[in-house]
């Protein structure tokens, strides 16, 4: 009897959820809320906030909002959706709601943020990613990520003779840049019919499984039987590592490309240099593309301005700083001028070894050390 | 007269009493009506009848996903396969989902049969197999991530518009969003079912399942329908996210998987099972989408986050289960009583000398000679020891079967020190978490902080030692204490406010995932004390210290473990608390004693992996969180508590290190590494499972 009244209750209360849900959606006209003192309302929607890439990222396009050309024309809010598309969905449509001019965003998934990026357009809201999402509509700023993979795979394979083994460090599967980068890294290999590769190792983008994994694949094997590594994150530790098991110096570092790791930098520094962990290796450091989510925040107010990109996607592959043991230098003091007048790395001491360095490019020549660190501009 | 006042009387106090048990109902729906009045008090006027329709069709997934949950929760389960679920519903739809009515149609059953079958493998393994839900959702997780990127290893795919639009569209233009009417359908199919007897027999199951089967409910079936069902709901919810968004992600369910407990346990629905259903999730999911755009309204700096979302779940579950039946009242309770007692004179006065003082470590090593064993001392032995031996056998024998393909496959050196020493010391980081987690599952518990608590202990450590040993001497027993201390903290929960141990350490994980980001800036600095890195690079004998510490780790846990009277009580509670309580333990201290040592555990983990990597990491604890409790599980633990040995768990730390060694080493195919890890983590339970009677 009472167990009955009481769904007839939790019905009523329902009812009343709805009916009072519905009671606000009537009557309520969708008013633009932009800025009242005039300058664009730009969010931020970004991933995973507990990795340091991220928070460099963050900090980096927080810097060039503050810089002297945006600081006054541009409000820039940050939040975060953490590794649910769902919550990133929910989220770019409240920045919708609370009358943004444009939307930046490190999509979660390249594909289940259509249908809002889609929304957003249609409502006159600037939309643009990193990395890429397959709605047209939004400005993608994207590394061409086979290139990148074939071209960090044929500096190491040209490093060997074009003979030898490789291990390959991926990075999370199932993720659209992953696929590519490792596809450019297939596709190269197989033009070289001396090239072995003997691992492929599941890195997710993260040094300490980096060293995890290769100390599962060292069980079996030997550094000896190692010529070279392609890794989208992991050169840094994998060649610390050399030295710890003590195959450095005995032997010179395993040729390693990928990541902009600082402390990966440090190690093609001749080891007679004095600096802290040089080892004279050689390596290519050739960007995670950190700088390009500053330029987000560029492209969103050019076409806010009604310039538009002159194409889109735009490819970012030009503007990657390639760093090598021939051009790796120290900055003093880290400022984007002297990043533009071509040091790449900072000392130790200053950054952790896995800090992404390359928040300086071409395309965003306003950054420098502090931006990436602290999220200010340099002036 | 008298009589009609009698039965208003009894029925108004069965009302609040009712009124009590549905308060988790109660709660949820207030706090979405909360959410809804402040979104739109604070901005006016902005919730349109877009904002609703997309809302709908936003939480769609969470919501069909966390009805499945709830039925696994309300028989008892656990189903951590539901995120993943959801993907391979999602993959499967984008990839062959044509055009044609037909097609569509075709797929959309097909959608929910993959849901519903994944389910029934899950209700296989659990109701018939009698394995223990936990481990086996876990393996099903695995072999389907594992599935998922084989069909889609690149997002892609897409399902027509015009299909899409018939689920996420209006059923009445700019009157009512046709997603609603899906979630009311399947509130209406949920309500149908639970007036069956099939849904009397899930709460039944839930609540007591020997009772249960003592009035004639066909227990066995009743579980494996109810995770069928599930499986069902997790088809709708995948036939929804992929009509949502139109394509397919092979990771993208798997992001929803804290979500989908968290709107379970905010819906009311009590872990353990017996009590809660699926309106109060409907209401949870939708609150939980809320908050999202309540953190952009207040402009919350991102770096609050976790912090913010793990106090709403909290202060979610305290409301809901604080009461006069609740733990804290009982403690107030007996406080009442003692303090009463003091002051009549009434307690019973402790005698000096009474109870002798016994040594903790209570050590009884002589043997006690039994007439009945027949056969060869050695013979004697095993029949003594049988029971405790039949729990370590499998993980022991599958170590020695994967060391052998390695040897086969992969050869190389694979004999030698070399190999031993990269297995022990990778093994190192198992067997000191398993302890902790190890001991939080005999009390029939799980410790879900351990990923965050550990980071934490790592960065900070890194950041002040800062590449010294000095003030390593400080800061280890430092960042151990803090350890300790979310133990403290998790243990409370548990005695005080007799919240599950799965919802305070997803709590406190929450908040030392924001504590470390706190502390750090979002930047981990420091490095590790060269005498943590000497540990993994120095060599005695061809290992390093850290492989050889590993025999000190199993000493000291089987100590702890299995020759202490703390090590015996924690049996004792997790075989049952009630019992324990009665014989005179005192479940609440050690109870605290177990999240602490687990705490300790965690923090240890990040000293010892600060020391391993040099550096540390915000988010180096998470890889490891799983494959523990699956190692805790696959050496032979009862997840419901009371059964196990450290002895089995150390088999299982070793079998799960060498099946690493042995995908990574080898050319196995990156998507096919987790479905191996999948089926040998439940091919090696399958050997442990329970006979009935």
């Amino acid at each position: 009897m009472s167990a009955r009244r009481f769904g007839w209750l939790k019905g009523l209360a329902f009812g009343t959820a709805l009916s009072a849900a519905a009671a606000f959606g009537l009557g309520a006209d969708h008013a633009e809320a932009k800025t009242k003192d005039g300058k664009y309302l730009i969010y931020y929607s970004m991933s995973y906030v507990g990795n340091a890439w991220q928070t460099e990222a963050k900090n980096a396009v927080t810097a060039m909002s503050k810089t002297a050309a945006y600081k006054d024309r541009v409000e820039l809010r940050t939040q975060a959706a953490g590794a649910n598309a769902q919550k990133q969905i929910q989220q770019m449509n409240a920045m919708i709601q609370a009358g943004a001019d444009a939307i930046l965003a490190f999509p979660i998934s390249p594909t289940a943020l259509n249908g809002v990026i889609k929304n957003a357009c249609e409502k006159g809201v600037v939309v643009v990613v990193i990395n890429g999402v397959t709605e047209p509509c939004a400005y993608v700023v994207k590394v061409d990520g086979v290139k990148l993979g074939a071209e960090r795979t044929e500096w190491v394979i040209k490093q060997l003779g074009g003979k030898g083994n490789i291990v390959a460090i991926t990075g999370v599967p199932g993720v659209s840049y992953n696929e590519e980068h490792h596809q450019g890294f297939k596709e190269t290999v197989a033009k070289y019919p001396d090239i072995k590769v003997i691992g492929e190792l599941v890195g997710m983008w993260d040094q300490s499984l980096a060293r995890v994994k290769m100390k599962e694949f060292l069980a079996t094997h030997k550094w000896e039987d190692i010529d070279g590594i392609v890794a989208q994150t992991g050169c840094y530790t994998l060649s610390l590592m050399q030295v710890e098991d003590g195959y450095y110096p005995k032997n010179p570092v395993i040729p390693c490309s990928g990541e902009s790791s600082n402390g990966g930098r440090l190690q093609m520094l001749p080891p007679d240099s004095n600096v802290e962990g040089a080892l004279g290796r050689a390596g290519l450091s050739s960007g995670s593309g950190l700088w390009a989510v500053a330029y987000l925040l560029k492209v969103a107010v050019d076409v806010l301005d009604g310039k538009k990109p002159a194409s889109n996607p735009i490819f970012y592959n030009d503007a990657i700083v390639h760093v090598t043991k021939d051009n790796v230098k120290i900055c003093e003091s880290g400022t984007a001028a002297e990043f533009a007048a071509g040091c790449n790395t900072i000392a130790p001491g200053i950054v952790p070894p896995d800090y992404a360095i390359d928040f300086w490019s071409p395309n965003t020549p306003e950054l420098g050390f502090s931006s990436a660190l602290l999220g200010e501009p340099d002036y | 007269m008298t009589t009609i006042d009698a039965t208003m009387r009894l029925q108004s106090t069965s009302w609040l009493k009712r009124a009590g048990r549905e308060r988790g109902l109660i709660v949820a729906i207030l706090s979405f009506v909360a959410m809804m009045v402040f979104l739109h008090g604070i901005i006016q006027g902005s919730i349109s009848y877009f904002e609703i329709s997309f809302l709908t069709a936003n939480t769609g997934p969470l919501v069909f996903a966390a009805m499945g949950q709830t039925v696994v929760f309300l028989i008892g389960g656990f189903d951590l396969s539901a995120g993943a679920t959801l993907s391979l519903v999602n993959v499967m739809m984008a990839s062959y989902t044509g055009d044609s009515f037909g097609s569509q149609a075709a797929m959309t059953v097909v959608g929910l049969a993959i849901g519903t079958l994944v389910g029934a493998f899950n209700g296989f393994f659990i109701a018939y197999m009698r394995l223990q839900p936990v481990v086996v959702t876990l393996a099903s997780m695995f072999i389907i991530l594992g599935l998922n990127l084989l069909v889609m290893p690149d997002p892609g795919g897409y399902v027509p518009a015009g299909y899409s639009s018939f689920f996420i569209g209006n059923l009445i233009p700019d009157g009512f969003p046709a997603p609603l009417v899906f979630i009311l359908l399947a509130l209406l199919f949920w309500v149908l079912i639970k007036r069956t007897r099939f849904g009397t027999a899930l709460y039944a199951v839930g609540s007591n399942e020997d009772a249960a089967y003592s009035n004639g409910i066909p227990a066995n079936r009743t579980k494996f329908y109810g995770y069928t069902l599930a499986g069902f709901f997790y088809g709708a919810g995948g036939v929804f996210l992929t009509v949502q968004t139109s394509s397919g992600d092979a990771l993208v369910g798997s992001g929803m998987l804290i979500q989908i407990f968290a709107a379970t346990i905010l819906g009311g629905t009590r872990i353990g099972g017996g009590q809660g259903g699926c309106l109060g999730t409907i209401f949870a999911a939708f609150t939980l989408t809320l908050i999202v755009n309540v953190l952009l309204v207040l402009n919350v700096n991102s770096s609050y986050s976790p912090i913010v979302e793990s106090i709403v779940l909290i202060l979610a579950v305290i409301g809901a289960t604080v009461g006069r039946d609740s733990a804290l009242a009982e403690y107030a309770r007996v406080m009442r009583l003692q303090l009463s007692g003091l002051a009549n004179r009434s307690l019973p006065r402790f005698q000096p000398g009474a109870e002798a003082r016994r040594s903790p470590l209570n050590v009884d090593w002589a043997l006690r000679p039994n007439d009945e064993l027949k056969g060869s001392p050695l013979r004697q032995w095993v029949t003594v020891n049988w029971e405790t031996l039949r729990l370590l056998i499998p993980a022991w024998a599958l170590f020695f079967v994967v060391y052998i393909v390695v040897l086969a496959v992969i050869g190389g050196g694979s004999w030698g020190t070399h190999y031993f020493n990269s297995l022990f010391t990778l093994a190192l980081f198992y067997a000191v978490l398993a302890i902790g987690q190890g001991a939080v599952v005999l009390t029939g518990g799980l410790d879900l902080s351990v990923p965050h608590t550990l980071a934490f202990a790592g960065v900070v450590l890194a950041a002040v030692a800062n590449g010294q040993d000095g003030p390593a001497y400080w800061a280890i027993p430092m960042v151990l204490g803090a350890g300790m201390l979310v133990g403290l903290v998790n243990g409370l929960g548990v005695v005080l406010f007799g919240m599950p141990s799965i919802v305070v350490t997803l709590a406190t994980n929450g908040v030392m995932q924001g504590l470390a980001l706190l502390y750090t800036g979002g930047i981990p600095t420091g490095a590790s004390p060269p005498a943590l890195q000497w540990l993994f690079n120095a060599r005695f004998l061809g290992f390093a210290p850290a492989a050889w510490s590993l025999i000190l780790v199993a000493a000291v846990a089987i100590v702890v473990l299995h020759r202490t009277t703390f090590g015996r009580r924690i049996f004792a509670i997790g075989n049952s608390a009630r019992v324990a309580k009665l014989s005179g333990t005192r479940v609440d201290a050690n109870l605290l004693g177990v999240y602490v040592l687990s705490g300790f555990c965690s923090a240890l983990g990040g000293v010892l992996m600060t020391g391993f990597s040099g550096i540390s990491f915000l988010s180096m604890g998470i890889p490891l969180l799983l494959p523990t409790i699956a190692v805790v599980l696959v050496g032979g633990t009862l997840a419901t508590g009371g059964r196990g040995h450290y002895l089995g768990m150390f088999g299982g730390a070793l079998l799960l290190t060498a099946l690493g060694t042995l995908v990574t080493g080898s050319q196995v195919p990156i998507a096919v590494r987790d479905i191996v890890f999948g089926v040998v983590v439940l091919g090696a339970v399958l050997t442990l499972r329970e006979r009935r009677g």
